[in-house]
């Protein structure tokens, strides 16, 4: 059964840094939308990012995580992920993950286009062979042709997304982490990744996308997550959600 | 993740590394051997002077100390900033730091056999007998590389949290570049020399292990029994920091 679970979720963050809280961070602090810092015993700040998170997830679940900055979105999406373990409760995810959290991850400015196609591709999990298999239509959807064998560096700021999005969608998770809709490129590039976005979707069970545009969650989600200082202000279906957490 | 590709990673990324060291280099990485062969040369003349040493021993001695070093020294002070410098990969993609402890392994086990060029030259020049125990190269690396990845894993994540350690480490393979043979022979200490001052070190047994069989020699029984002690020892006590820490380090970086 493929399925996420967050029971009790806390993540507190401890800030490792010489300079101490003073009084202007102080009072920066209580007006910052974040959540509250504190100090633990040894005189480290601590970052309470998540506060008793709970829902559930499953198969068929789209799930759309709305709130201000740095209200905790993309550390939710980081511990459902596995990065960050959590520090109270426990996060269960059955199902094989694909995240696109960053999608210019691992991309060296100094290697070729395809060298990055290759190393991407093993970092999200791929073996060798399957990569093999799917590098063609990798570059052929990048549209990039023979810059594919020139440094990164020399490509255009529209190009690099165009690599890195085109070998992070080519992945088929049971559950996708978004960290907002993903459209790139000029007009035909853009109608072309956002075609593969929801064909992505079509093939994944389960979809975990923050994103600040209201009317993309209502479009492709089914249920909404109202994060506000790194606690639930609303979790259920899109259509009994306030208005006014919109 | 599984084994295999967590060690295709880092093979991967030591590739990487060593390309881009590189890149646009004509000699490219044939510059590890001469840099290696310059300092050699220099050492050879200088101290060979100095303790009136006879060429046929001393320069192989010096040769492969200097490769050999490089490649335990590279490993201990890369993994100071092993974790640290891959922050970007770490915080955006789930990724046990074992990948990244493989990939300093594998880049100075691919720098190492860069300089290991010289060795053939070497024996044309100095008409070095070789022997049998050769063989017994391979797997001295393999259990050097062995006996050295507990210790990765400890510095990587000391140096994680508590940034001054990597200045520390610096000073200690600094300190120890001059108590391990590398300049210096046993043969020219003194008697009276407190021989505990060479056998407490962990790294001369290891520069033995690795040195020892490509000058014909077989390594003394103690340099496998340390190095075989310090690999269990030191491999319980990072398994049980690597159990505890392996997912919280990521707060350190």
């Amino acid at each position: 059964m493929i399925s996420v679970k967050c029971s009790n979720v806390d993540l507190i963050f401890p800030i490792y840094s010489n300079k101490d809280r003073s009084l202007k961070n102080n009072i920066i602090n209580s007006l910052s939308p974040g959540g509250f810092l504190k100090k633990n015993k040894r005189g480290h700040i601590l970052v309470h990012a998540l506060k008793n998170i709970n829902f559930d997830l499953y198969e068929g679940d789209k799930l759309g995580i709305v709130g201000p900055n740095g209200s905790g979105k993309t550390s939710l999406l980081r511990a459902l992920n596995g990065i960050y373990p959590p520090t109270n409760g426990s996060i269960s995810v059955s199902g094989r993950v694909g995240s696109l959290i960053d999608i210019s991850t691992g991309i060296d400015e100094e290697l070729s286009g395809i060298e990055n196609l290759n190393f991407r591709g093993l970092l999200m999990g791929l073996s060798r062979g399957e990569i093999e298999s799917k590098i063609d239509e990798i570059i052929n959807f990048s549209g990039l042709g023979d810059f594919i064998n020139l440094p990164v560096k020399t490509y255009s700021s529209g190009m690099k997304l165009r690599l890195s999005f085109a070998i992070s969608t080519s992945i088929n998770p049971e559950i996708l982490i978004l960290d907002e809709w993903l459209s790139v490129g000029d007009k035909d590039f853009s109608m072309a990744s956002e075609e593969r976005l929801l064909e992505l979707l079509k093939n994944t069970n389960i979809l975990i996308m923050a994103s600040h545009s209201i009317d993309l969650i209502k479009r492709i989600c089914n249920k909404v997550l109202v994060l506000n200082k790194g606690h639930i202000d609303f979790f259920g279906p899109i259509e009994s959600a306030r208005e006014n957490y919109f | 993740m599984n084994f295999s590709s967590q060690i295709n990673i880092g093979i991967s990324m030591a590739k990487n590394d060593i390309n881009l060291k590189y890149r646009r280099s004509i000699l490219g990485p044939f510059w590890q051997s001469i840099t290696t062969s310059i300092m050699v040369v220099c050492i050879w003349i200088l101290f060979g002077k100095i303790f009136g040493a006879e060429t046929s021993d001393f320069l192989p001695h010096v040769a492969l100390g200097f490769i050999f070093w490089g490649f335990i020294s590279g490993i201990v002070t890369d993994s100071c900033s092993s974790l640290v410098s891959s922050e970007a990969i770490i915080k955006q993609i789930n990724i046990p730091p074992m990948v990244f402890f493989y990939r300093v392994i594998f880049r100075n086990i691919i720098l190492v056999l860069h300089s290991l060029v010289l060795y053939p030259i070497l024996i044309m020049i100095l008409g070095l007998k070789i022997n049998l125990i050769f063989l017994l190269f391979l797997p001295g690396l393999l259990l050097v590389s062995l006996a050295l990845m507990p210790v990765i894993i400890l510095v990587a994540f000391i140096c994680s949290r508590y940034r001054d350690f990597e200045q520390i480490v610096i000073n200690i393979m600094q300190v120890a570049f001059y108590f391990t043979p590398v300049i210096w022979m046993i043969d020219f200490i003194p008697r009276d020399f407190p021989t505990y001052l060479i056998n407490l070190n962990l790294f001369y047994h290891f520069l033995e292990i690795l040195r020892s069989p490509l000058v014909g020699e077989m390594p003394d029984k103690l340099n496998f029994f340390v190095a075989f002690v310090e690999f269990i020892f030191a491999s319980i006590v990072s398994v049980f920091i690597y159990k505890k820490y392996s997912r919280r380090y990521i707060f350190w970086i």
